[in-house]
């Protein structure tokens, strides 16, 4: 790239150098022009002499006379034109005249230049045009060309000699040019001063080009300490041209950005403070929510599992479970949707957590819980904000669950452990928005192994970049296909394939979920088990164990994949004992029964070694092929079967693995 | 269990696996697997006809990982049934080898 000094430079060079040839051309032409008319005055006045001191030029006849140049008055007249060429430095001082169209030579300045008085002027036809103006015009004409020849340089003029008004000879002059080689020697001074002109011209020009781009690279300097952040350049500034009020105008600048920045800095601050606020805030609301959830114990009549991911700091979402009494033999599930996000929602979330369950605590009944909540929300909510949601309560023991619905998606179940379906819900508007909304209540009967879906519309209508939604339809087949796996895991493989569509770490809407399993006291109670078998606690025994399963399952109906997968169940059990229990492998004996029927398959596994919970054997999986893989088969098993328990009784470990068959 | 090979040396070898496997195979596919790293850099397990997988065959083949991926080099598992993926997903060691 040109720098900018360089094309300076060259600009005035270029401008002054075209002025110098200007000024050059003009000059030279114009003394060309004074010499020009010098020498024509001077010719004139030297013709004018001669015209004057001879008058016999007015009578060339006379001169030839006789035909001969050797008369008196031609001698006379000779060297008289003689003197006139030396003393006035002509070259050639000559007479002509006309004859006949012809001009014929008289006499000149060189004696000896002809002898006979024949002699005629070489040229008339093809005589200068000069000499035929001379002639015709009767007025002096000056050869404004100078000739050259093997003499020298010269130029030429005629003067007509008048006789009664008419031409009778031409005096012709030949100046020697020797003022041409004062002119030439002026135009070579004249070139030599030019190009020593333009020869000064570039370290001039360079220094100003230098000077002034100077000025701007230290401007540059001073922006570039700025865009680095550095406030406290300052541009000097000197005179009060164009760089100088650049300058100017940029301390300005520089202070409006320092002031910028200044504000910029505390607004960040302050930004920054409300956001710990707000991010204490969402820490305290989730706080609010249960964190400890019922699974893998004897005395647990569900597994539960809930989730709450926020679009923002905080969320308007609300999930919340309880006990109504002390014998946990009632259980109340909420999943709430605040309109809006943000703070506000948060706020309206805390206050309506807090009053459907001290509703719920007071008169256990979803229909009246909505109701008197949505009056209370009604009377003082002038933000117009409303609160849709599903309040269940279900009786553990008898497997009866009342809900009632304000304006909430609808939940997704399997209550015969069939297919996940939509729950039927009765219409309800939506809290806080109308005094005299009606809501009522339905009734739903659970048998062990059904299973309840509680969701906020950040799930099923997760948004992907092209702002297409996930939708019912693709929710429902979801959650069918992973509708084996226990509440927590079954939940992350939904949500997973919900971020697996959005591809979105920050979810467009607050997504949570409650996913319980409802198993019912009563199952566990096996009083009998359809076979047992007495096995050798060694890995040489898993064939033996494998196939006397295999038989049951077949039995059962049970289809090639839950076969499988109890299978593989079976075998971490009954390893983990052959080579824990005792120490090592032993040939002591371990006692194997089972249950396999339509609705259940039950294993309980007894051996006589140390104890030995194999349920705190297991690990979390991770991305890392590096793990420790000692704990991988408890690991799977947990996630298929539906629940694992061990109990250490009389000497012995008992552990037992429930699987829900009913599909 | 019946292995078959195909392949050798700098090529990579193909292990094709039939039967089932339990903690009773264990050894039985641990050695043969090792065999088949001692001879070449570059393995695939063919799963066409392996149909059941517990926690004791992935022993042996995260093992075989480390073992290969100390060489430098690649172990695959090809055409594993739906049930035996399941496992490999479950646990979260399907991408080690390549499924």
């Amino acid at each position: 790239m040109k720098s900018l000094s360089f094309r300076f430079f060259l600009v005035f060079s270029v401008y002054i150098a075209a002025i110098t040839v200007l000024i050059g051309w003009v000059a030279f032409s114009q003394s060309n022009r004074d010499v020009e008319a010098a020498v024509n005055r001077y010719m004139s006045y030297a013709a004018s002499l001669v015209e004057r001191e001879k008058p016999v030029l007015k009578d060339p006849d006379l001169l030839m006379f006789g035909g001969t140049r050797h008369s008196g008055i031609y001698r006379e007249t000779a060297d008289y034109f003689k003197n006139v060429a030396d003393s006035f430095n002509f070259r050639y001082v000559y007479l002509l005249k006309e004859e006949d169209g012809k001009f014929i030579f008289v006499l000149s300045s060189e004696e000896d230049s002809a002898d006979s008085a024949e002699e005629l002027f070489p040229v008339y036809g093809n005589a200068p045009a000069e000499l035929t103006k001379a002639f015709e015009k009767k007025e002096s004409v000056i050869i404004g060309r100078v000739y050259s020849d093997q003499y020298g340089s010269f130029i030429s003029m005629f003067y007509p000699i008048m006789k009664d008004g008419e031409v009778v000879s031409v005096l012709g002059i030949d100046y020697k040019a020797g003022y041409l080689r004062g002119a030439n020697k002026f135009s070579e001074t004249m070139t030599v001063f030019l190009i020593a002109m333009m020869i000064l011209t570039f370290p001039v020009s360079f220094a100003v080009s230098r000077r002034m781009v100077n000025r701007i690279r230290k401007l540059n300097d001073v922006i570039w300490r700025i865009s680095e952040g550095d406030f406290n350049g300052k541009v000097a500034v000197r005179g009060n041209d164009e760089i100088a009020r650049l300058g100017k105008s940029f301390n300005k600048m520089i202070d409006n950005l320092r002031q910028h920045v200044g504000n910029l800095q505390l607004v960040t601050a302050e930004k920054e403070r409300m956001n710990n606020e707000l991010s204490i805030a969402s820490n305290m609301q989730s706080d609010m929510l249960p964190k400890v959830f019922p699974k893998f114990a004897l005395n647990e009549y569900v597994l539960i599992h809930a989730k709450m991911k926020s679009a923002k700091e905080t969320s308007g979402d609300l999930y919340d479970f309880f006990y109504l009494d002390e014998q946990k033999t009632k259980i109340v599930f909420i999943i709430a949707d605040v309109s809006g996000k943000g703070v506000p929602a948060a706020l309206f979330m805390v206050i309506a957590k807090m009053l459907i369950k001290q509703q719920m605590l007071q008169f256990d009944d979803p229909a009246q819980a909505l109701l008197n909540v949505n009056k209370i929300l009604c009377e003082e909510n002038p933000q117009n904000m409303f609160i849709t949601a599903v309040i269940c309560s279900l009786d553990l023991i008898t497997g009866k669950m009342t809900y009632a619905n304000a304006g909430h998606n609808a939940p997704l179940v399997s209550i015969e452990g069939e297919s996940y379906e939509f729950l039927k819900l009765e219409k309800g508007r939506p809290m806080g928005l109308f005094q005299d909304s009606a809501y009522e209540n339905s009734l739903v009967r659970f048998k062990y192994g059904s299973k309840l879906y509680l969701y906020t519309d950040g799930m099923n209508e997760a948004m992907n970049h092209d702002g297409k939604v996930f939708g019912n339809a693709r929710f429902l087949e979801t959650a069918n296909q992973y509708i084996d796996l226990q509440p927590e895991y079954f939940d992350d493989a939904v949500r997973n394939e919900i971020f697996n569509f959005s591809q979105s770490e920050i979810p467009s809407d607050d997504m949570t979920s409650i996913s319980i399993l409802y198993i019912g006291k009563p199952k566990f109670e096996i009083d009998s088990f359809d076979d047992e078998i007495v096995l050798k606690t060694s890995v040489r025994e898993l064939e033996r164990l494998l196939s006397w399963t295999g038989v049951f399952m077949r039995n059962a109906g049970y289809g090639e994949s839950l076969r499988n997968k109890i299978n593989i169940s079976v075998e971490e059990i009954f390893v983990n004992i052959a080579r824990y229990a005792y120490g090592g492998e032993t040939d002591e004996n371990a006692v194997v029964r089972l249950v396999a029927d339509k609705e259940k398959f039950v294993m309980r596994f007894e051996d006589g070694g140390k104890p030995f919970n194999l349920l705190e054997h297991s690990v979390k999986t991770g991305k890392s092929g590096d793990r420790k893989v000692g704990g991988l088969g408890i690991y799977i098993t947990k996630k298929w079967m539906d629940e694992i328990t061990y109990d250490r009784k009389d000497g012995k470990n008992i552990v037992t693995i429930y699987k829900f068959t009913r599909r | 269990m019946e292995f078959t090979k195909k392949g050798s040396g700098n090529g990579g070898i193909t292990l094709g696996i039939k039967g089932r496997i339990t903690a009773v195979e264990e050894e039985e596919l641990g050695s043969a697997v090792n065999a088949a790293i001692s001879e070449a850099d570059n393995i695939k397990l063919d799963f066409k006809d392996v149909d059941y997988l517990s926690s004791a065959g992935l022993r042996v083949l995260v093992s075989a990982k480390k073992q290969v991926d100390a060489k430098g080099g690649t172990i695959v598992i090809l055409n594993a049934s739906k049930d035996v993926r399941e496992v490999f997903e479950m646990t979260g060691l399907s991408d080690l080898f390549g499924m």
